[in-house]
């Protein structure tokens, strides 16, 4: 079991390093493998989520480590359906950029501030709620994650035709992501804090850091709707409102608790 | 007047102060004593947190007056919004934004009533003693049963409590478990998870009026939320 995450990291790389040799390729043919290699990492993935929670008896959701191998999973599936679907503009550069976020994710994952240890959960972790709102939050995340991408090539395109494929892919993105980031983030997550604390909501650091990031999608949307096409703006709060997505996860953890403590 | 509150600017600019509002609250630790801010920050810059209302930055006029225009501007909007959406005779009429915006200004209104209307009574309970609830009901607790893992870690904590009404069992023998609450009308009766000596167990009482209202708002704001982003045929392409 221990080898499928390092597997699915190979699978990932190697995938990144096929897409950087076609990006930097004259004419617009796509390489026929990436797209499978990446696949083949998000089934890596799921297979280590669901032999981890076969072994803790419990959906393998409930820490760090797990948490990210999840977000990289939801990531390496996207990137395969963005790249076999047929709606939107495909843009390499965007592929390519989620494919290595996937790879961070894992990296991050491997590191000492992701306990490894196949724990099963303490009581309050141990509820239904958390499962589907830390999948659902990680799944919007995954599109967060994609818009963020789509929304620095919008911002480094060139051409006006270019940033307006980017554009849709990172409005796409964003349109998907939002209502599922709003069910598990926030209405799942007040769900499962009224039934394990008696407090659906508290303005802890991670709750409000959340909303935060709930509030910069809005504000990306509402901007979208209200300014120009050819206006920037919207793509630089899409790549703000990732940022909060991050700090959210990782910097109200590891940054937040030692300044201070809440009454 | 009415221009300005369904601006869909000024929606974008209360988002945008609401966000960093949130984010600059975080980094203050909330709710302490001034003396302590002035301790950890010196004088000048703890006696202004302390002020300006950054201490208690949700309890305060910093928040508080964003998040009532926010209001305003999303009543305006959506009503705004749902009339035109009426009155469209070309093309298909979405109404998942105004279910969304609905469900927002639900939750604002639960929130408040949440707010003002909760309170919380915490016990710590030997198996046979007993608290009053603030119903005037008592509860007496059974046995206290603390599940554990083969490694020593926590798996579960289970009490079992009866609830007398005038004396009368009205419940018997029912179980509390961290995320499985007792639910009695208006209070809920929690497994506290962070109480637990030895035998005794943590038990906390919380009433809160607004919950029903929250919980409805926020299947509305996801429901609302989906239906923004479902396209039907003959939508345009975003």
């Amino acid at each position: 079991m221990n080898a499928l995450p390092t597997i699915a990291f190979v699978l990932i790389l190697a995938s990144a390093a096929i897409q950087a040799a076609f990006l930097f390729r004259r004419g617009a043919r796509l390489d026929p493998l990436s797209h499978w290699l990446v696949l083949a990492a998000a089934a890596a993935l799921l297979g280590t989520t669901v032999m981890r929670s076969i072994e803790i008896g419990f959906p393998a959701l409930t820490g760090t480590f797990e948490s990210l191998v999840f977000y990289s999973m939801a990531l390496c599936a996207l990137c395969f359906a963005y790249r076999v679907q047929r709606r939107l503009p495909f843009i390499p550069a965007a592929q390519f950029g989620a494919a290595l976020l996937a790879a961070v994710l894992l990296a991050v994952a491997s590191s000492p501030i992701a306990p490894k240890q196949a724990l099963p959960p303490v009581p309050a972790l141990r509820s239904g709620w958390l499962a589907l709102h830390v999948a659902f939050a990680f799944v919007g995340e995954a599109f967060f994650a994609a818009s963020f991408v789509a929304a620095i090539c919008a911002l480094a395109a060139k051409d006006e035709g270019r940033r307006r494929d980017c554009d849709r892919v990172t409005y796409t993105a964003i349109g998907v992501g939002y209502p599922v980031f709003t069910a598990g983030a926030l209405v799942f997550g007040a769900i499962w804090a009224e039934r394990a604390w008696g407090s659906w909501w508290s303005w802890d650091p991670k709750e409000t850091w959340a909303l935060v990031t709930w509030l910069m999608y809005t504000l990306y949307l509402h901007l979208r709707l209200s300014r120009k096409r050819e206006d920037r703006l919207p793509s630089w709060v899409a790549v703000l409102g990732f940022a909060c997505s991050v700090f959210t996860f990782f910097g109200v953890n590891y940054l937040l608790p030692g300044l201070h403590s809440y009454r | 007047m009415l221009r300005f509150f369904t601006s869909i600017k000024l929606a974008a600019a209360l988002i945008a102060i609401l966000a960093l509002g949130g984010a600059v609250a975080t980094l203050v630790p909330q709710g302490l004593d001034a003396a302590d801010y002035r301790a950890v920050y010196g004088a000048s810059l703890g006696g202004f947190l302390v002020l300006s209302g950054m201490t208690r930055y949700f309890r305060s006029l910093l928040f508080i007056a964003p998040a009532f225009f926010f209001f305003a501007n999303l009543s305006a909007c959506t009503v705004n919004r749902f009339i035109r959406e009426l009155r469209k005779e070309k093309g298909a009429k979405r109404h998942g934004p105004d279910i969304l915006h609905i469900g927002l200004m639900l939750l604002v209104v639960g929130s408040l009533v949440s707010a003002s209307g909760r309170r919380e009574y915490a016990v710590v309970l030997a198996p046979g003693q007993r608290a009053l609830l603030p119903d005037g009901r008592v509860l007496v607790l059974e046995s206290f049963d603390s599940e554990t893992y083969a490694d020593g870690r926590p798996r579960d904590w289970t009490s079992a409590v009866t609830i007398l009404r005038e004396g009368r069992p009205e419940i018997e023998g029912r179980g509390i478990r961290v995320n499985r609450p007792l639910r009695l009308g208006a209070i809920s009766l929690y497994q506290d998870s962070h109480a637990i000596e030895a035998e005794l167990s943590g038990i906390r009482a919380v009433v809160d009026p607004g919950y029903p209202l929250v919980l409805a708002a926020l299947v509305v704001v996801a429901g609302g939320a989906v239906l923004s982003f479902a396209r039907g045929k003959g939508d345009r392409k975003p």
